[in-house]
């Protein structure tokens, strides 16, 4: 390249875009999409369009009627849900959305701000749906549905982790995770969908949970756990699997039996629901709360839904309880009832131990196990001593659903402060309604995804960052399978130093039951009167 | 060329309507037709559009919590930010509607050297929002005067109040400032902000160009044009009355106030200006946070293709009784 | 620097950086100047400007390798080849190159070098970091069984570096 004259230097030009945010090019970079859903997926779940594709490729191989398919798709979604047909219409483009998306703060990207992401949909939606937008075309902010178009929706509904922080901020309430669902569903009509949410829905649909575990599995696993914790404990607890007359069904993530941290918060469950003498058991057949069918199609929730219903009626228990997980609480929340309820066929949830009415899950029927902690806690039903957590300096990271769906945000704090001595929160605009997402819900977790997913958690990465500069923090709690999934790899990048752990982890440390050996380790297996201090 | 086309089309619709208006035979038109046309259009589009979305059901209640649920009865909840009665969703509602609750959360963030980010107040967008919306209900309120006999008392009031510093002849109203001030500050934040900019399209701009085309109009016939306000009542009144007859003495200005105002009326319906009425409507905001207390119904739920208990026993029974647990059929 | 005011040196450098962005990100990245409204553009704002300064004047080493640092560690995760990914050190060369004249320009040149040696320490750190976060990301997502097939207790993995 040629010297540029210092005149030159002067006239500087960027590269203008012709169409602004019109232009629907996007460019698939490694590290910034999901791989496809494989085809045996979308062929067990009985899905459309089960073919051999990566976004990458030119050729998407669409069905020929895929425009059709699409608009009628959005006809039909806009006459069932008042959400979207209002989205579509009332956005006043303020802007006040613009920089509380957790992409765009760690991207750059414009279209990743959720006006913008909205608006992708929107200006289809004005094109084929409104007066004005058939009339004035672009000046009317209407364009036409090409493949390009396509593309973009499913590159920017795959960057979008329905963590619902934007319409908290929004002065008419416009949700993306609505509009983000709904172009899921409407991709998933002609196939378009990515193998992380759909591997383990069909898993989920097949074997009872995401990881495609068999009941044998499941049950080794549970098995292996009630051993770690007589290990730990000396105390052996009854873990029992499809028992049928027990008082309570319990339903966790299956990650919590499978992957780690994950895994201490379950033997926390394990030790606690002992110590209280909960009369409950697990089911193989339901054995995942999550539920990934909330990142492909509200039909898929009701599919993978359906069997935590089922089940309860079956083994005749009275009420449910849940365990940390995010957006299986928003479905069990917001979803559950509506979709396969009434549970007519349970009862009131009232706590064994205590003797608490829980009024606020009387129709639902099942109640979050920070509630039936807090409440334990509250009534002193269990002796604990925090001081077993005193190697850790402990945040709260408000795991987006149970935050913004559920407002459980006062429950998991006060069993926190309950079981550990030092706890510090984050800056006020990144924790409770206001929290960052990890970066990686809503199925977007992906190995293959890995440098999105680290831009997307910048924000909540300098959160932690703040407290563990500041106070020294070294353990962020959260309760939600995904975070406790993908926040280790985003403070390993951003902020190392600092580890995660879920509220029933510090819960099962600090618990002293009863007839317990003399605890040298917490249920990590180290040393507790051992005091780290975060490296910065 | 979004921002300038909108400047000219809105000077356009100023330009014609005052050319038609000094033309007498277009009076009629003017005067009569075309608000008569413009209220019909509001009218008929606004109850349309309201229609059209109340239609749509509500399938799941999506309440977007910003508060501590109920849960137990030692924890406080948050009965206006997380609701879970009808009397909280009214509150919630009214703060949104009259005070722009949402708005005035909003923060800003930056990344600094670290790279870390830092959080900053930003209560200017809300300050202007409110600032446009409140005073554009006085002024209209204020209108009051013109199509009612004998004028309201709150109209009175309110005229009273906003030209409460009693400064010049006839009196400046306070809420011509406020409004003109609030329209330029959302124009200038609309143009300065790289990310509004980015995201404006030209209904934008011509919505911010008509508003402040019809107050600076108003403004100008009131101050300096000094418009006959009695023959403008005139016709005013009967209109109202449907017999319609128009005065003689009747400026260009107020036809280019009243062209732009007719326009606003007949775009409102088909513009993201039925935000007014959307609101009310948000099931993100309208709906009580109270999903597991009572059983919310969705009218088009329908059966689906489920993976039975059956069918998974029938699938797995080996292993199932191999580890040692129950079944249903041996 | 004696034609160019710094300003208008740092604007070209940070356009030069914006350009590997993808889609319509770099006009918009430049276009704000508001901190508290571009916090990827503004990073890079501040950090080079950082550098240049420290090119120019002092050198003081530390303050120039924490704010190369803060660049590197988000290019490493932008989906950026190696060498997109610190080009914009060399590009300095090229804006200045008209600058200086003699020994000034060796001396800058040769700073310059130094903090792109630095620079590829720094990139390497971080995708190393990734590597190792993802590597660690799949191992616990089978913990239970891995465990559970005893190879390898959490005590042995957290000595071979994981978590």
């Amino acid at each position: 390249m040629a010297n540029p004259k210092p005149e030159e230097l002067v006239q500087i030009q960027y590269p203008t875009p012709s169409k602004g945010w019109m232009d629907p090019a996007v460019e698939f970079r490694k590290g910034t999409y999901c791989y496809s859903a494989l085809a045996r997926n979308l062929n067990y779940l009985g899905l459309p369009n089960a073919r051999e594709w990566q976004p990458f490729d030119a050729d998407w191989k669409l069905p020929p009627d895929w425009k059709r398919i699409i608009l009628d798709g959005m006809k039909e979604r806009l006459e069932k849900f008042r959400s979207f047909r209002l989205f579509m219409d009332i956005c006043v483009r303020c802007g006040a959305c613009a920089d509380k998306c957790h992409f765009y703060i760690g991207s750059g990207d414009p279209k990743n701000m959720p006006v913008v992401r909205a608006e992708l949909v929107r200006s289809v939606y004005r094109r084929y749906f409104t007066l004005s937008g058939q009339l004035f075309g672009a000046l009317a902010g209407a364009r036409d549905l090409t493949e390009d178009v396509i593309k973009e929706w499913f590159y920017y509904a795959h960057q979008c982790t329905e963590c619902r922080r934007c319409s908290v901020f929004c002065p008419y309430g416009i949700d993306t995770a609505e509009i983000t669902m709904i172009v899921r569903e409407l991709l998933n009509l002609i196939g378009c969908n990515i193998n992380w949410v759909l591997e383990p829905a069909a898993n989920c649909f097949r074997t009872g949970n995401h990881l495609g575990i068999q009941p044998h599995g499941f049950k080794d696993s549970v098995d292996f756990a009630v051993d770690e914790l007589e290990e730990l404990t000396g105390i052996r607890v009854d873990a029992s699997i499809n028992r049928k007359g027990a008082e309570v069904l319990l339903v966790v993530p299956s990650a919590d039996y499978f992957g780690t941290p994950h895994y201490y918060t379950f033997l926390g469950y394990l030790a606690l629901l002992h110590e209280v003498g909960l009369d409950y058991t697990f089911s193989a057949y339901a054995s995942e709360g999550g539920n990934f069918g909330l990142f492909n199609s509200h039909e898929m929730i009701k599919r993978l839904n359906a069997k935590i219903y089922t089940e309860a009626k079956r083994l005749g228990v009275k009420w449910i309880l849940g365990g940390e997980c995010g957006h299986m609480w928003r479905v069990l929340h917001q979803y559950m009832d509506t979709m396969n309820g009434p549970a007519d066929f349970l009862e009131v949830p009232v706590s064994p131990v205590t003797g608490t009415r829980f009024e606020n899950a009387r129709s639902t029927k099942m109640v979050h196990i920070c509630e039936f902690t807090a409440d334990l806690i509250h009534r002193g039903k269990i002796r604990l001593d925090p001081a077993r957590n005193d190697r850790w300096n402990v945040t709260y990271h408000d795991s987006c659903n149970p935050a913004r769906a559920m407002g459980l945000l006062e429950e998991p704090r006060y069993i926190l402060r309950s079981v550990c001595n030092q706890f510090h929160e984050m800056p006020e605009n990144t924790i409770r309604e206001q929290t960052f997402c990890c970066g990686s819900g809503s199925g977007l977790g992906t190995d293959e995804n890995f440098e999105m997913r680290m831009r997307g958690g910048l924000p909540r990465a300098n959160a932690v960052k703040y407290v563990r500069d500041k106070h020294g923090v070294n353990l962020l709690t959260c309760i939600c399978a995904i975070d406790k999934a993908t926040l280790p790899p985003l403070l390993e990048y951003w902020v190392p130093g600092v580890d995660v752990a879920g509220i029933h982890e510090l819960v099962g440390n600090a618990l002293v039951m009863r007839g317990e050996k003399e605890r040298t380790t917490d249920l990590r297996g180290e040393p507790i009167d051992q005091k780290e201090v975060a490296h910065a | 060329m979004k921002l300038y086309g909108a400047l000219i089309a809105v000077a356009a619709i100023s330009l014609a309507a005052g050319l038609a208006g000094s033309v007498g035979a277009l009076q009629p038109l003017l005067g009569i037709g075309v608000p008569y046309c413009a209220l019909a259009i509001l009218l008929v589009g606004l109850s349309w559009r309201v229609i059209r979305w109340s239609r749509s059901p509500v399938p799941f209640r999506i309440p977007t919590v910003c508060g501590q649920q109920i849960s137990l009865p030692w924890i406080k909840s948050s009965r206006l930010e997380s609701p879970h009665s009808t009397l909280g969703v009214i509150g919630r509602m009214g703060l949104e509607v009259l005070l722009f609750r949402s708005l005035f959360r909003n923060t800003r963030s930056r990344i600094d050297q670290g790279p870390r980010l830092i959080y900053g107040e930003a209560k200017w967008l809300w300050l202007g929002a409110m600032a446009f919306h409140w005073s554009l209900l006085v002024v209209v309120l204020r209108h009051l005067r013109f199509v009612v006999e004998p004028v309201p008392a709150v109209a009175l009031w309110l005229d009273g109040l906003d030209g409460f510093f009693h400064v010049g002849v006839p009196v400046l109203y306070v809420t011509d400032i406020v409004l003109i001030a609030a329209l330029l500050y959302l124009l200038v934040r609309r143009l300065r902000e790289p990310q509004v900019r980015f995201i404006s399209l030209f209904t934008d701009y011509f919505a911010l160009f008509l508003l402040l085309g019809i107050a600076l109009s108003g403004i100008w016939m009131r101050y300096f044009a000094r418009v006959d306000a009695v023959a403008v009542k005139q016709l005013a009144l009967s209109l109202t009355v449907f017999s319609p007859s128009l005065p003689k003495n009747l400026s260009a200005w107020f036809f280019v106030h009243l062209g732009l105002v007719c326009t606003l009326a007949a775009y409102l319906p088909f513009s993201k200006l039925m935000h007014m009425g959307g609101i009310f409507l948000s099931p993100t905001r309208n709906l009580a946070n109270n999903n597991r207390m009572k059983r919310h119904v969705n009218p088009w739920n329908y059966p689906v293709k489920v993976h039975t208990y059956e069918e998974w026993e029938d699938e797995f029974r080996e292993k199932i009784e191999a580890a040692g647990l129950p079944v249903e059929k041996h | 620097m004696a034609v160019l005011s710094r300003e208008t040196i740092l604007e070209y450098w940070l356009e030069r950086v914006l350009r590997s962005y993808p889609g319509q990100g770099a006009k918009f990245l430049a276009g704000e100047r508001d901190p508290f409204r571009n916090p990827a553009g503004s990073t890079m704002r501040q950090a080079l400007g950082v550098l240049l300064d420290e090119l120019s004047a002092g050198m003081d080493r530390e303050r120039a390798a924490e704010a190369l640092d803060s660049i590197v560690q988000i290019r490493a995760v932008q989906g950026l080849e190696p060498s997109q990914a610190l080009e914009f050190i060399f590009q300095l060369k090229e804006i200045l190159r008209p600058q200086l004249d003699g020994p000034e320009r060796e001396l800058v040149e040769g700073r310059i070098d130094e903090l792109a040696l630095l620079a590829f320490d720094f990139y390497m750190k971080y995708r190393e970091r990734t590597y190792q976060a993802r590597t660690n990301e799949a191992r616990r997502r089978i913990f239970v069984m891995e465990r559970r097939q005893g190879a390898g207790g959490a005590q042995e993995w957290q000595e071979r570096g994981g978590i």
